[in-house]
């Protein structure tokens, strides 16, 4: 669950005018806060469906999106009333791309961030993480092992995810996301064109229950499957013998198999989001300007980070150059007072 | 008719690379020499080295009796400086010869005259006044803007600088049923305005080659007819020098047309005047009232500012580099300001220009860049960077 802080249409002047930098100089906040009152009744709706039907799951909740829920504090008390049912993983706080930064400072304090926020918010202590758009690597293995973590969620691929296991590189146990089960829940099954539209529960449960292996993961949008569906899943599985697992039970209950190789995994491959010049040049710029302000990042330079921001400047957007023109004009007024 | 007034603009701007953050300092972090002289040997070899041979020979061919002006930006002058000592020698030659006027403008050829305050364009013409007098000892009287970019605030900074007139673009919707061949003066301050026939001028510079033309193939005797039938004093014929062969290439013509021009515009009685000559020959009779929110150009189709500041992208960077401007001199780093300056180069916010249907295809022609969205990208990378080191300059000085 992630809702980020949008920018607004900047001009120049607006940021000369101003004594210092601001959330309402740079994001579109009545924008966002329509949004947020929209989204946080769906989510309290669908929370109050996991508590019902004891669905066990993991959620995975952006540091923004704590945030924004100061303008509905019910959504918190919402979240709370799943302890128990439902695991709580870790995340860089902004839901940033920081872990590709070179220096890993930025990193660790939004990693540090999120699960304070847990902890001060939800009252869990986190076991799991899951980093922004599923990234990992070697030294993500390494850092997160350091801060505490037992179990990381990343990427399956070809070869590699379809095998439903949890994995062990040597440092941390991790579960891949099956990306083609995930992408057929999420988009898939909305799409008529799409030779098994209308997917059924019981067929994708069928699906699953044919399958090899030990435990499939399923990572996808919390607002993309509907109730009806994942109450009907939930039947289907159970007929199947195929029981709902959070992140942490899963590893512990199997043995993980060893994975004797270097992993460098993230969702999608990142294609959405660093597919061309301006998005490589603006996650650059980040890691240099994090670099210049060292620990003296604030809450505007975790919001410049979300990777919403870099999705946007995909030329399948409908006006990604206007945008990059835009959010570049944003980072350099918000620079040019770090520097 | 009874004059012709030729003015041909001399520029080459200084291109910037495609930009990422490394290690380079100074001018080359921004600008891309390779790619800028590489163009600039080019265009010297088709366009600039011919064509001054050709108006050299044809001034001693006609003595006193052929005369044209020129506008040459300070950035070509640096690239000449750079790579081709010899060519801006024969530019002083012209000078020497006394047949030749040369035309002040902004150093950069810049959209300076669109910032509120004047400071800066002001700033900007005096670099250029000097560098004609350090290069060409040549003293400039007459005034022409980047792109003829005018209106009655641009006309009166010149006027105030004491100019004797300056160059603007003969736009109907400015002139009404009166016609662009007279001198005319700028609403409020009077300064005498020579206004570009359009017509008789993108009949050479635009349609020459083109077949489609009813005119095709334009031969000088034909052109100096039409000239010499239009109604009025002057004909003010202004033009990019790159005309000659490099936006018409050698072999349509465009030389053997400009060797014969002299000649028949001579015999068909009609005589050569530079901008000073015209002003002071001919009476001015009427008044070019353009509001500078109205300010007109010689580019594309609207005549206007859209060239430049058309779209988004072209504001904000404009606008980037307009505020810039007090952070930038309180540094009081030259470097900074240099670049600062060449940043401000019209040529930049002309490449990112998104008008395809009608006059893309200039734009786009004279870009290096594969689309106006990678230019403004670029540019704005730039900004992100140049921003950066103004305000850590800023804070080192205070």
């Amino acid at each position: 669950m992630h809702q980020p802080f949008r920018l607004r249409w900047f001009w120049p002047h607006e940021g000369y005018e101003s004594d210092s930098a601001s959330l309402d100089l740079y994001f579109d906040q009545s924008f966002n806060h329509s949004v947020f009152e929209e989204i946080s009744e769906l989510y309290i709706r669908s929370n109050r469906m996991i508590h019902d039907t004891g669905i066990a799951c993991t959620f995975n909740l952006s540091g923004t999106l704590f945030d924004q829920s100061m303008w509905n504090p019910e959504l918190i008390r919402s979240f709370k009333k799943l302890r128990g049912v439902v695991e709580f993983a870790s995340s860089p706080y902004y839901n940033s791309l920081s872990p590709l930064f070179e220096e890993k400072g930025e990193f660790l304090r939004q990693v540090r961030m999120h699960r304070d926020a847990l902890s001060d918010l939800i009252g869990v202590r986190s076991t799991t993480f899951i980093n922004t758009e599923l990234i990992h690597n070697s030294i993500v293995a390494r850092l997160v092992s350091e801060l505490g973590f037992s179990t990381v969620v990343s990427e399956g691929v070809f070869g590699l995810g379809d095998h439903c296991s949890a994995f062990d590189d040597g440092v941390l146990p991790v579960l891949f996301r099956h990306p083609v089960l995930s992408c057929d829940l999420e988009f898939r099954s909305h799409d008529t064109l799409w030779c098994e539209y209308p997917l059924t529960a019981s067929k994708f449960a069928e699906w699953i229950a044919q399958m090899e292996g030990n435990v499939l993961t399923l990572y996808l949008d919390y607002g993309s499957v509907s109730h009806e569906f994942l109450e009907d899943l939930l039947h289907e599985l159970g007929l199947r013998g195929i029981e709902l697992l959070t992140v942490s039970e899963a590893v512990s209950r199997f043995d993980s198999v060893f994975y004797d190789g270097a992993l460098h995994l993230s969702r999608l491959n990142l294609k959405h989001c660093l597919s061309n010049h301006m998005q490589h040049l603006y996650l650059h710029e980040l890691g240099r300007l994090s670099q210049i302000m060292g620990a003296g990042g604030d809450e505007i330079f975790g919001y410049l980070q979300q990777a919403d921001i870099l999705f946007e400047m995909g030329e399948e957007k409908p006006y990604p150059f206007d945008y990059a023109v835009n959010t570049f004009s944003i980072l350099s007024d918000y620079a040019r007072r770090r520097v | 008719m009874r004059s012709v007034c030729f003015y041909f603009q001399v520029h080459q701007p200084h291109r910037l690379r495609w930009f990422w953050p490394d290690d380079r300092v100074g001018i080359d972090r921004y600008f891309d020499s390779h790619i800028n002289e590489k163009t600039f040997r080019k265009v010297a070899s088709k366009c600039y080295r011919p064509t001054n041979r050709l108006i050299l020979e044809l001034i001693d061919e006609h003595r006193d009796k052929f005369r044209v002006s020129y506008s040459i930006t300070g950035t070509f002058i640096d690239q000449c400086r750079d790579w081709d000592r010899d060519l801006l020698e024969t530019f002083s030659q012209m000078a020497d010869s006394g047949s030749v006027e040369f035309i002040d403008e902004t150093y950069h050829h810049s959209l300076a005259s669109l910032f509120p305050s004047k400071d800066e364009f002001v700033e900007q013409i005096h670099e250029h006044n000097a560098v004609m007098r350090d290069e060409l000892h040549y003293k400039p009287k007459v005034f022409r803007n980047t792109e003829l970019l005018y209106n009655n605030s641009i006309a009166s900074t010149i006027a105030d600088l004491g100019y004797k007139a300056i160059l603007a673009e003969g736009i109907e919707h400015v002139l009404g049923a009166r016609s662009a061949n007279y001198v005319y003066t700028a609403k409020g301050s009077n300064l005498p305005i020579l206004l570009r026939n359009y017509r008789l001028s993108d009949d050479i510079a635009y349609r020459f080659s083109s077949q489609w033309w009813s005119g095709y193939p334009l031969t000088a005797d034909k052109w100096a007819h039409w000239a010499k039938s239009a109604e009025g004093d002057v004909v003010n014929i202004f033009m990019d020098y790159e005309t000659f062969g490099e936006h018409q290439w050698e072999s349509t013509g465009i030389f053997e047309f400009l060797r014969h021009l002299p000649g028949e515009v001579l015999s068909s009685g009609l005589e050569f005047k530079t901008p000073s000559e015209v002003v002071a020959k001919y009476q001015p009779v009427g008044e070019i009232d353009v509001f500078d929110l109205s300010t007109i150009s010689w580019a594309d189709m609207e005549r206007d500012t859209s060239a430049w500041l058309g779209n988004y992208m072209q504001q904000r960077c404009f606008e980037e580099i307009k505020l810039l401007e007090p952070y930038v001199k309180e540094t009081g780093d030259a470097e900074l300001l240099r670049i600062w300056r060449c940043l401000q180069t019209s040529d930049h916010y002309y490449y990112m220009c998104t008008k395809w249907l009608a006059d893309g295809d200039v734009h786009s022609y004279f870009s290096i860049h594969s689309s106006p969205f990678d230019a403004a990208v670029n540019f704005m990378a730039v900004v992100v960077d140049f921003k950066l080191m103004v305000f850590k300059r800023l804070k080192e000085v205070k």
